[in-house]
């Protein structure tokens, strides 16, 4: 068979299928998370047995990111695993509205931890086999957008189901978009994957490197640390900046706490695609190093900014740090370790620093909050958002390759039987 | 529709081929059920109240106790509103002192989508069941205002904070506060 010296492009119909397949995402996505909580107050749970019930998610979601990693990675067709993923999470918002008991709840928290992380996964290694190395980032930059569309979207349109339905109904608008994002699945043609590499006839393919040697790889392990501590200055920024807007703000909290979601989501869709293509012109280090100064700045708006209804406008930076996060986090792994079949393996363990650092960031942010002030832990938070641009700046090597070795790198298809 | 049959199959054989020969999901999967079960069995030993327990007299033919089913609700999950029909926001809990009486309710109240909620302790006298057939929710002789500056529920606390109904002091003989 004859080796093309360049994969063909995609054609625009999967690309668009993977556009709004994010779309798709990112609506069903919205509804887990601190609403459930709300959810299963209003069926009668105590909190403790919701306490327990967020916990075994966040538990299984961690524990989840490296298997799910090689999993993916494992299995050729990545639309399979998608799709399933996004049928186990259909299934476990139909199980949360319809089966609100406690072993049918954790089985669905479970189930949805597990299968949120394989289809993060697969989603990135379908964007990665589906366009040329030197497009990736802009690829990564226009899911991002149409993820940032989708939650704003969704986030208004559940808040309204919420007030004006019921908090059940949530799910049921759930269960629909995940059916959506299914059609989206079957509308990805594997036709247009790129075609398996050239090997050379005699040497055997040399085997992928296993997980002891990905985090030999200094590289990553420093990006890890970045991307740990940057959530962990993150995560808990909005959840407590939000509670000081419900205690201060009175009647005009709750839609100045929805604002403050739509709003980032308005400018991470606007900014991404740049991001992306900055990424590609100037190097990754720029573009890291501004989305993770972002976040200090942020920080230190919400200790010293008294008036909680300029909430929303503090807010607006948190798009520019998702913006440049939900970006770089996939091109930098790919630029690392693109092309050895271990890409989302190491986009697990990514994965799992991450997750690592949205847990500290809520546990010691609201301890700091409660005994010290809501001030003094967005201070905190600003000194490790500091932390994290700093080992950015100082360790984290430029990832992207030059440009002459861009056929090089180019990236190795995984082969479809 | 889009999914070949065969497709399916082939991509679920690969799938199970690939757990089948790579053993590092294989054990990732085994930790997670493991996990679950560990926690599906040790969750309802630590929550009582879940199960229904046995009546202790039923040796003694002693008669059940009956009431009406539409004066009863039950309180956690309730939703709450002011007399004017405001929403305050919804029971999360109930808390009882040493004389067996309830003396306030957890409200969780506020946020968007479930972020930025507040807890509260909101004292139990301020609250009023609405006479039947006007729907089901509590109703609340405060103002939402009233929670916005109440300081948070802390359940650790040596000394609770409980919101009490406007205009009677913190030292009124019927709510029963110490100074």
């Amino acid at each position: 068979m004859e080796c093309p010296r360049a994969a063909p492009p995609a054609r625009g119909g999967s690309l668009r299928a993977l556009d709004w397949l994010n779309f798709f995402i990112a609506d069903f996505q919205t509804g887990f998370g601190p609403f459930v909580a709300v959810y299963l107050t209003s069926v009668g749970w105590s909190q403790g047995a919701i306490g327990w019930v967020l916990s075994i998610g966040t538990i299984t979601a961690m524990a989840s990111q490296v298997p799910a990693g090689a999993l993916v990675d494992a299995v050729a067709n990545k639309r399979i695993v998608a799709a399933a993923a996004v049928a186990s999470i259909g299934v476990s918002a139909l199980l949360i509205a319809g089966w609100p008991a406690l072993l049918p709840i954790i089985g669905a928290t479970a189930l949805h931890a597990a299968s949120s992380a394989v289809l993060g996964l697969s989603v990135a290694a379908i964007s990665l086999s589906l366009v040329q190395r030197e497009a990736f980032g802009e690829r990564l930059g226009r899911n991002a957008r149409y993820m940032a569309v989708g939650n704003a979207l969704a986030a208004g349109l559940m808040g309204a189901c919420g007030y004006a339905i019921s908090d059940r109904a949530v799910f049921i608008l759930t269960a629909l978009f995940a059916g959506a994002a299914l059609a989206a699945v079957s509308l990805l043609r594997t036709r247009q994957f790129h075609p398996p590499a050239c090997r050379a006839r005699k040497s055997k393919t040399p085997a992928p490197p296993a997980l002891r040697n990905l985090l030999k790889d200094r590289r990553l392990v420093i990006f890890c640390g970045c991307v740990g501590l940057f959530q962990f200055a993150n995560a808990a920024m909005l959840p407590v900046a939000a509670g000081q807007v419900t205690e201060h703000a009175g009647t005009a909290a709750t839609l100045l706490i929805a604002g403050g979601m739509i709003g980032p989501q308005l400018v991470t869709a606007l900014l991404a695609p740049q991001a992306g293509l900055a990424a590609q012109r100037w190097g990754r280090r720029p573009v890291l190093l501004l989305g993770f100064g972002a976040l200090p700045v942020r920080s230190i708006l919400f200790a010293t900014v008294g008036d909680p209804h300029l909430f929303l406008l503090i807010q607006l930076l948190d798009g520019i740090g998702a913006a440049v996060f939900g970006v770089l986090l996939p091109l930098v792994v790919a630029d690392i370790t693109g092309g050895s079949g271990r890409y989302t393996l190491a986009l697990g363990v990514v994965g799992l620093a991450v997750g690592s650092g949205a847990t500290l960031s809520t546990g010691v942010a609201g301890m700091v909050a409660d005994w010290l002030g809501g001030s003094a832990a967005f201070l905190v938070l600003a000194a490790i958002g500091s932390c994290a641009m700093v080992l950015a700046g100082t360790l984290m090597p430029e990832t992207k390759a030059p440009s002459g070795g861009a056929e090089l790198h180019r990236l190795v298809p995984i082969e479809e039987r | 529709m889009g999914l070949p049959l065969d497709r399916i199959k082939n991509g679920a054989g690969q799938g199970l081929q690939a757990l089948s020969e790579s053993r590092l999901p294989l054990l990732g999967v085994a930790v997670v059920v493991t996990a679950c079960a560990i926690l599906g069995v040790a969750i309802p030993q630590a929550m009582p109240g879940q199960k229904s327990n046995e009546p202790a007299a039923a040796a003694d033919n002693a008669p059940f106790g009956q009431v009406p089913r539409d004066t009863l609700s039950p309180l956690i999950g309730k939703k709450i509103r002011s007399i004017s029909g405001a929403d305050i926001g919804q029971v999360a809990g109930v808390l009882v002192d040493t004389a067996s009486e309830p003396r306030a309710v957890i409200v969780r109240y506020g946020g968007f989508l479930g972020i930025g909620v507040r807890t509260v302790a909101v004292d139990w006298q301020s609250l009023r069941v609405p006479a039947a057939g006007t729907g089901d929710v509590m109703l609340a002789d405060l103002g939402p205002q009233q929670l916005a500056s109440a300081p948070k529920y802390r359940p650790d606390a040596r000394s609770i904070a409980v919101v009490i109904p406007p205009g009677t002091g913190a030292n009124s003989p019927n709510l029963g506060y110490g100074q």
